[in-house]
C-alpha cells in the first residue's frame, strides 16, 4: 500500500494493479464511480502519487456524490434565480464548460474542491449583487470585458469581489441607494461584557405573557379632574 | 440605597426597572461627537447614504449595552390586553384569549430603556451628587451582589426604543421601593424638573387652606390655595396599577 497523504482516512484501490492507496480527504474517497483521478477530483491540497493520476479507480460511497450533485444543482439554480446568469456563464465563472457543469449536476463528474468553492462564491456573490443592484445584477456580474469581468475573477479563485462589483456599478451609474458604511470605534470595555459573563445561565429572558388589566388603565377619563377645577373669573369681553 | 434593598431577581414579563443586555443606538451629526460618558455605548459608527433621496447622510452610533427598562409595565402589555379583551368580547374564554394573544407576534414588542453608565465615567467632582440622586436625568444604582457591573447611574438623557426580541440577557430588577424612586427620577427629568415641595411646605406653616384644585392638564397635580392667595402645588406619585382581570365585559 502506498501512502499518498497524511492523515490517512480511507483506502482507494487501483482496479487494474490491485494496489491500495490511502488518500487525504474523506469525501473524495467515498465515490461510487469509475474514472480517472482527474474526474474523481483530487484536492489541490492533496499530494497524489504521480503514477496514481492516470490510474482507474473504483471507490465506494454513492451518497456523497448524490449530495454533491444536489448541492451543485441548488447553487446553480440559486445563481440563475438571483442574477439571471445563463448556464454557460455559470460554467465559465467556475472555470469549466457547460457540459462539465451538467456532468456535475447529474453526478457523472465529481467537481473538484476548487470548482465547488467557485460555485459557492458565485452563488453568494449573485445573491449579494441581487440585493444591491436588483435587476442590474447580471449586467454588473458580467462586466464590460470578458477577460476582466467579475465572473473571470471568480474563475481565477477570488472569493470576495464586492469592491470590483461596486466599482463597475459606479461606472455604470448604478450606485446602490442608501448604502450603509460601518466602522467600529475603539472604546473602553462596554459594561455588558462583564455582566454577560456573570449572568451566564442565571438570567431569564422576559416572557410574552401580559398581565390582564382593565381598559381604564389605558384610557383615562379626566373629566372628573376637570370638574373639580374652579374656573378663574375672567373679565367679560366688551362688545364693540 | 444598598444593593440588597435595591435589586431582586428578574422573572416573568418585562418590568419597569429590569436590568438587561440589549442593543442601543442614537442619531448623531456628521462629526460623530461622543460625550465621554457614552464612550462605552457608541461602539460602532454608521453612515447611511441618502444621496438617492437628495438628502444629506444620516449618522448613527450604536452598540450593545446594559440598560434599564424605563417604560411602564402597563405599556408593555397594552396591545396584548387590547387583543385579549377583543377576543373575550368575540366569545372566547379568558384563558384561550390570553393564549392566542400571546402567540400573536404582531402586537407591540417595544419598550423604552436607558443605558447604565459607570460612576467612574462621570465628572469626579460631581460623583457625590450623582450618587445621591441630586442630578436631574440620572438615577443612581449600587453595584449588585454578583458584581456584574460597578456602581452606576441610569442615564435617562439617553433613551431608546428597543424590540424585546433583541434582549440577550436579563438578571436583575428593581425592588418596589427602588422602582418608586426610578419613577420619581423619570417624572422629574421629563416634566417637573425642580421639585421644591419641602421649601414650599415650610413656607405654608401657620396658614390655612382655602381652596383645592386639580390640574386639568395633569391629574397628578393638586393645587392647595392658602389664605394669603399663595398656591402649593403637590404632585401625586403615579401608583402601581393592580393586576386584576377585567371587571366588566
Amino acid at each position: 500500500m502506498t501512502t499518498i497523504a497524511e492523515p490517512p482516512t480511507a483506502s482507494v484501490y487501483s482496479a487494474d494493479a490491485g494496489r491500495a492507496f490511502t488518500l487525504l480527504a474523506p469525501t473524495m474517497l467515498e465515490v461510487d464511480a469509475f474514472g480517472t483521478s482527474d474526474h474523481i477530483g483530487f484536492s489541490t491540497s492533496c499530494t497524489v502519487a504521480p503514477d496514481a493520476r492516470s490510474t482507474t479507480w473504483f471507490v465506494t460511497g454513492r451518497a456523497v456524490v448524490r449530495a454533491l450533485s444536489a448541492e451543485v444543482e441548488r447553487l446553480r439554480d440559486r445563481v440563475s434565480a438571483c442574477a439571471g446568469l445563463t448556464r454557460q456563464e455559470i460554467a465559465r465563472a467556475i472555470g469549466v464548460d457547460r457540459r462539465s457543469l451538467s456532468g456535475f449536476v447529474n453526478g457523472e463528474i465529481r467537481p473538484t474542491e476548487g470548482r465547488l468553492l467557485a460555485l459557492r462564491v458565485l452563488a453568494d456573490t449573485a445573491e449579494w449583487s441581487s440585493e444591491q443592484y436588483g435587476e442590474h445584477a447580471r449586467e454588473i456580474l458580467r462586466g464590460s470585458d470578458a477577460q476582466t469581468s467579475p465572473l473571470a475573477l471568480i474563475a481565477d479563485g477570488r472569493t470576495d469581489i464586492r469592491r470590483e462589483l461596486r466599482a463597475i456599478a459606479e461606472q455604470a451609474g448604478l450606485t446602490n441607494e442608501n448604502r450603509v458604511t460601518t466602522q467600529v470605534r475603539a472604546t473602553k470595555e462596554p459594561l455588558y461584557v462583564r455582566a454577560a459573563t456573570a449572568w451566564a445561565g442565571q438570567g431569564q429572558l422576559p416572557t410574552r405573557q401580559g398581565v390582564p388589566r382593565d381598559d381604564n388603565e389605558y384610557e383615562q377619563d379626566l373629566s372628573k379632574a376637570a370638574a373639580a377645577v374652579t374656573s378663574p373669573e375672567r373679565p367679560r369681553r366688551r362688545s364693540i | 440605597m444598598e444593593a440588597e434593598e435595591c435589586y431582586q431577581g428578574a422573572d416573568g414579563p418585562l418590568n419597569q426597572g429590569d436590568i438587561l443586555i440589549a442593543p442601543v443606538a442614537r442619531v448623531s451629526s456628521p462629526d460623530l461627537f461622543v460625550p465621554d460618558r457614552w464612550d462605552r455605548l457608541d461602539q460602532t459608527e454608521h453612515a447611511v447614504d441618502r444621496s438617492a433621496q437628495g438628502e444629506s447622510d444620516l449618522h448613527v452610533l450604536s452598540g450593545r449595552a446594559l440598560v434599564m427598562v424605563t417604560s411602564h409595565d402597563c405599556h408593555h402589555d397594552k396591545e396584548w390586553n387590547t387583543e385579549r379583551n377583543r377576543l373575550i368580547r368575540s366569545g372566547l374564554d379568558p384563558e384561550e384569549a390570553a393564549r392566542i394573544a400571546e402567540e400573536n407576534q404582531t402586537l407591540d414588542r417595544t419598550f423604552q430603556a436607558s443605558p447604565l453608565v459607570p460612576l467612574e465615567d462621570l465628572d469626579p467632582g460631581s460623583r457625590g451628587n450623582y450618587r445621591a440622586g441630586r442630578v436631574v436625568g440620572f438615577y443612581p444604582l449600587p453595584s449588585p451582589s454578583d458584581g456584574s457591573f460597578p456602581e452606576s447611574v441610569v442615564d435617562l438623557t439617553y433613551r431608546c426604543t428597543i424590540d424585546r426580541k433583541a434582549i440577550t440577557e436579563r438578571r436583575w430588577c428593581l425592588t418596589p421601593p427602588a422602582r418608586d424612586q426610578l419613577r420619581y427620577a423619570i417624572a422629574r427629568f421629563d416634566s417637573f424638573r425642580t421639585v421644591e415641595l419641602a421649601e414650599s411646605i415650610e413656607a405654608a406653616i401657620g396658614k390655612s387652606i382655602t381652596d383645592v384644585r386639580v390640574d386639568t392638564s395633569s391629574a397628578l397635580t393638586l393645587e392647595l390655595v392658602l389664605d394669603d392667595d399663595s398656591v402649593l402645588r403637590l404632585v401625586q406619585p403615579p401608583t402601581e396599577p393592580d393586576p386584576g382581570g377585567r371587571s366588566r365585559l
